[in-house]
């Protein structure tokens, strides 16, 4: 993907568009730039091209019409996809190392640096466990470990926790955002709760259904960090319900 | 314990029976001898049969080995490519149906050596499985997977190596189980066709000379030999899939 020197932007898609062979039109022309550490939540209703937009950026499908830019400072993209999609026949240890594999990046300093980001999803005692061993939420931990692992400028993740339950998946919000704000990597995430989306981003992109467009781009001005408590705030709800509104209203036209 | 105990109490019991009833109906031995009979021709004829049975299993071995480093060779290259798939697939449909005996004549006129002959027709025999199931194996690695290894820029041998390979080893160890059998069925087929006799022939040919000789305690004993061989072989290769799956596959999580 060409690189963008002349904008300080992490990120800037132009006129990006993709239409299927079949003749399926999955994203309309879009437009959008992020800035450097922003967290940034796509949100729309299924089939309204997220994931395909997130595939354009990681440069894992061509878009049809338009370029997506990424800036001077982004070179690392990490991916979370909505499955942990971990080798099964590796241990946690060795899933989270495999990007610095690929990539020819095994140092000798890698033994302490697996062992921190192990540290900070929490599965330092589960290094040496197989996937199969762990749960849900702890195999979308490691998931997310393995895309941390080449700290990453930009971070892609597509619905991670669209399979959890309610629990843990507030518990891993939560978890995700400290490690943003430490980290400071600028992210995209997919999801199409807008309570999760809210509580996590910045910003939030509000998708419309086929052919996806931008409908809203809404900031959101809560400050950090932010603590579970937010999700019971007048504020919080109330940017929810609006959010909720502005998508009800592109949706009608879909009912029937 | 009752799974050893009762399949051995259901086989002694039948042998009582067969056993019983040759004394009874007063059955010549040349027709069909009692189970003693065949017993003391195991006891009396082993050490030449024993000698017979290591070249069979010599060549069934060898036949196994070679299949299974070429089928696995095969479906590699064949997987490279979808055209080369296309153009070579169907010769390899075509060692599977046709039957060796109808090509082991020719395979006689033209090679020499009768160990490479029984080795060539039983590796047609044995090849095939490995190679069809290796091929499905590496096509079903995890679609994510391959788009986390293109995202990381993986060159063709880290992708074979880290995903493919380890991705395929449970489809072509199940494959590895069902050569097993056809390696010692061809190799025992290629023997009676190519007609040796003999103390340094193969258990196939002794059993046939045997019959011949309508000495049917001894053949049947070459016909023991062989099923307890075909069995061996068939516990010691489900025994090599469980011990190289048992951390993470789940056809290794019941009992082995």
């Amino acid at each position: 993907m060409p690189s963008d020197n002349s904008t300080s932007h992490s990120l800037t898609l132009a006129n990006v568009s993709k239409t299927y062979p079949s003749g399926l039109d999955a994203l309309a022309p879009i437009n959008f730039s992020l800035y450097p550490g922003e967290f940034v939540s796509l949100v729309g209703p299924s089939g309204c091209g997220k994931s395909t937009m997130l595939r354009l950026v990681a440069g894992l499908t061509e878009p049809t019409r338009g370029k997506a830019y990424l800036g001077s400072g982004t070179t690392k993209i990490g991916f979370v996809f909505q499955d942990p999609t971990l080798m099964p026949w590796a241990t946690v240890s060795e899933n989270i190392q495999l990007p610095l594999k690929l990539s020819n990046m095994l140092e000798p300093g890698l033994r302490e640096h697996v062992a921190t980001v192990l540290d900070w999803v929490g599965l330092t005692d589960f290094r040496d466990v197989y996937p199969r061993e762990l749960s849900g939420g702890m195999k979308m931990r490691a998931s997310i470990a393995r895309a941390l692992i080449i700290q990453p400028d930009l971070l892609l993740l597509d619905e991670p926790f669209a399979a959890l339950d309610e629990f843990t998946r507030a518990q891993l919000n939560e978890d995700l955002l400290h490690l943003w704000q430490q980290e400071k990597w600028t992210s995209i995430f997919v999801t199409h709760s807008i309570r999760e989306a809210v509580f996590l981003s910045n910003r939030i992109l509000v998708m419309s259904p086929r052919p996806g467009r931008i409908i809203a781009d809404v900031p959101v001005r809560f400050d950090h960090p932010r603590d579970p408590g937010l999700r019971n705030s007048h504020a919080y709800n109330d940017l929810c319900a609006d959010i909720a509104s502005r998508l009800a209203v592109h949706m009608n036209g879909e009912e029937r | 314990m009752s799974r050893i105990l009762w399949p051995l109490a259901f086989g002694l019991a039948l042998l009582g029976v067969w056993e019983t009833l040759i004394i009874m109906y007063e059955v010549p031995p040349y027709i069909l001898p009692g189970p003693s009979d065949v017993a003391a021709s195991l006891w009396n004829d082993g050490p030449s049969l024993l000698k017979s049975l290591a070249v069979t299993l010599q060549v069934t071995l060898a036949a196994l080995v070679l299949a299974c480093i070429s089928g696995a060779g095969i479906a590699i290259l064949l997987e490279q490519s979808k055209t080369l798939e296309r153009i070579l697939f169907p010769y390899a449909v075509f060692l599977q149906v046709t039957p060796i005996v109808t090509i082991a004549p020719f395979v006689i006129i033209w090679v020499d050596s009768v160990f490479v002959v029984l080795l060539i027709l039983a590796w047609m025999a044995a090849v095939f499985p490995v190679i069809s199931n290796t091929l499905l194996g590496l096509k079903s690695a995890d679609r994510n997977l391959r788009d986390l290894f293109i995202l990381y820029e993986a060159n063709r041998t880290q992708t074979l190596r880290h995903l493919l390979i380890p991705a395929a080893l449970p489809y072509f160890l199940g494959g590895l189980r069902i050569s097993g059998g056809l390696a010692l069925i061809g190799t025992v087929v290629a023997e009676m066709v190519a007609g040796t006799s003999g103390e340094s022939s193969g258990l196939a040919s002794r059993l046939l000379e045997s019959s011949y000789r309508l000495e049917l305690s001894r053949a049947l004993a070459c016909f023991v030999l062989l099923s307890i061989t075909g069995f061996c072989i068939y516990a010691a290769l489900n025994w090599l899939s469980h011990r190289l799956l048992r951390n993470w596959h789940e056809s290794a999580f019941g009992n082995p």
